[in-house]
């Protein structure tokens, strides 16, 4: 057993489970909390995830492969996917980069167009494995939504992602790949909605400005 | 102060009378008892917003008269950062991550180079608010938050604690939801202590959850709460049960310099004019709405 990260909600850690190593994530239990609360929500939220990852297969989207859940112990063991995070990848490969933006955006859309709003789409939550293949992953945060808000804050909090780790051009091409692939599966009319409501959010002033 | 009848809140034309009426009084009071004459003052400041219009006005109107007729430089002040500083001060924290809880605002902030970012916020009621809310539906008289402590407190004792809707979205927090189902379960027959109680232990939860959450995001390692909620001894608890556990440094602002003040209006306008930012007299204004993060730290006058 290896610690790999302990978050604000749960430990991740790589396990040993007969014979292949997975990531077991755990929420945490809170002591500041009534406890009956506490295991209620750890509980639902451990269920939830579980959930969602197995619709975003369903849907089309790589998602780690679940070996065990249990809501009692609040408890995931999945499957360690291989690869670097897109966030890493952005001083590596170069003319591929927008490539892989183009097919994060249309995972997105994907998960979207399944009523799933992924809640926490920054770079480090994607993996790129094997032969491009995009991995989507922390459902921690997802819920089922059709509002357009929700679609766009994914994809608002995309934009910031790359806006706080790269140059402003680049951010700014890549982003822009993002929304191409979304569209290739979206369509046009769906695409604008969510761009006005971007602008929207960010004119709003919920997170300050940094250009 | 201004004081609401029992079961409904502050109402502007009312309270904004009420100001101009006592304004005088209290002045005088508090130059008296600080034992200086108004001569001697280096400075004016006021509460530009975010707050009531007409209240604002007043403030403004009399800051203005002051400033001019004794020609004294005039410091406008955003009412959140005067929390903030006075918090800072009381507290001695250097660069906490804020939590800003009152009537008007629930937010989670962080002062960076370009500005105050906000980390997480409310979608919907701010804290103050849901509590005061509450409370007036119960028929007791604004601000309420310390009434509905003690039912709290009470129910507490009893340990029935009934399920709440329970809503974060990443950083945020929407309050609505907890509010109707409250009041639905009071209607159905649950204590006004049962109800409090809950409406505390989830509301407060779901705050400290999001806090918990911005403090990992920023990598802080102090949080600073300030704001008329941050007076509230089962908030204070919880933050510091969770603020022990991730050895993050916790900061209380002291009860009597919880809710709004004039101190905190000093504060923030002492270290304004310490920076050389006033304006004339003429150039004083009011903004209801003045988000935290649209606060220009280079000038007084507002921005976006």
């Amino acid at each position: 057993m290896h610690l790999i990260k302990i978050g604000a909600e749960a430990r991740i850690e790589l396990v040993n489970w007969g014979g292949i190593t997975c990531i077991r994530k755990s929420r945490i239990p809170k002591k500041y909390r009534d406890p009956g609360l506490d295991q209620i929500l750890r509980s639902r939220r451990t269920k939830q995830e579980a959930e969602m990852i197995h619709t975003a297969k369903s849907l089309g989207v790589n998602a780690p492969y679940l070996y065990y859940v249990n809501p009692d112990t609040a408890e995931i063991i999945m499957q360690r996917v291989h690869g670097f995070h897109l966030k890493d990848g952005e001083t590596g490969k170069g003319a591929n980069l927008q490539g892989l933006y183009f097919k994060l955006g249309e995972s997105c859309a994907r998960l979207h167009s399944g009523g799933i709003v992924h809640g926490d789409l920054t770079t480090k939550n994607v993996i790129v494995s094997g032969d491009d293949d995009l991995f989507l992953i922390d459902y921690g945060l997802s819920f089922f939504s059709d509002r357009v808000e929700d679609k766009a804050e994914d994809l608002h909090l995309l934009k910031q992602a790359l806006r706080s780790s790269s140059p402003s051009r680049s951010a700014t091409v890549l982003f822009n790949s993002s929304i191409q692939g979304y569209e290739s599966i979206q369509g046009e009319k769906k695409v604008r909605e969510i761009l006005e409501q971007i602008a929207e959010i960010e004119e709003r002033g919920r997170y300050a400005r940094v250009d | 102060m201004y004081k609401a009848p029992e079961g409904s809140g502050i109402h502007p034309r009312e309270a904004s009378r009420h100001h101009s009426q006592v304004s005088g009084d209290v002045i005088e009071k508090a130059i008296r008892e600080a034992g200086v004459a108004i001569g001697d003052l280096d400075f004016v400041a006021y509460s530009a917003g975010p707050g009531l219009g007409p209240c604002l006005r007043i403030g403004a109107v009399v800051a203005r008269s002051l400033a001019s007729y004794y020609n004294k430089p005039l410091v406008p002040v955003n009412h959140a950062i005067g929390h903030i500083e006075l918090g800072k001060r009381l507290t001695g924290l250097e660069d906490p991550m804020v939590l800003l809880i009152s009537g008007g605002h629930t937010a989670l902030a962080g002062l960076q180079k370009e500005g105050w970012r906000i980390f997480g916020e409310t979608l919907d009621l701010t804290l103050g608010q849901l509590l005061d809310q509450l409370g007036r539906y119960f028929g007791l008289s604004s601000p309420a938050g310390p009434a509905i402590e003690k039912l709290a407190a009470t129910g507490r004792e009893t340990g029935q604690l009934i399920s709440l809707p329970y809503v974060v979205k990443g950083n945020d927090v929407s309050y609505s939801g907890l509010l109707s189902a409250a009041k639905e379960l009071h209607s159905r027959g649950s204590s006004r202590e049962a109800v409090s109680y809950s409406v505390q232990e989830y509301a407060f939860a779901m705050l400290t959850e999001a806090t918990e959450r911005a403090l990992a995001f920023a990598d802080n390692q102090s949080l600073l709460v300030t704001g008329g909620v941050a007076a509230n001894q089962r908030l204070a608890a919880m933050l510091n049960e969770m603020c022990a556990e991730r050895g993050v440094k916790l900061g209380v602002i002291a009860k009597q310099f919880a809710g709004d003040c004039g101190s905190q209006i000093g504060a923030a306008g002492l270290d304004l004019f310490h920076r050389g930012l006033k304006v004339e007299p003429i150039y004083g204004f009011i903004k209801q709405s003045w988000r935290l993060d649209r606060v220009n730290l280079g000038s007084v006058s507002p921005s976006g």
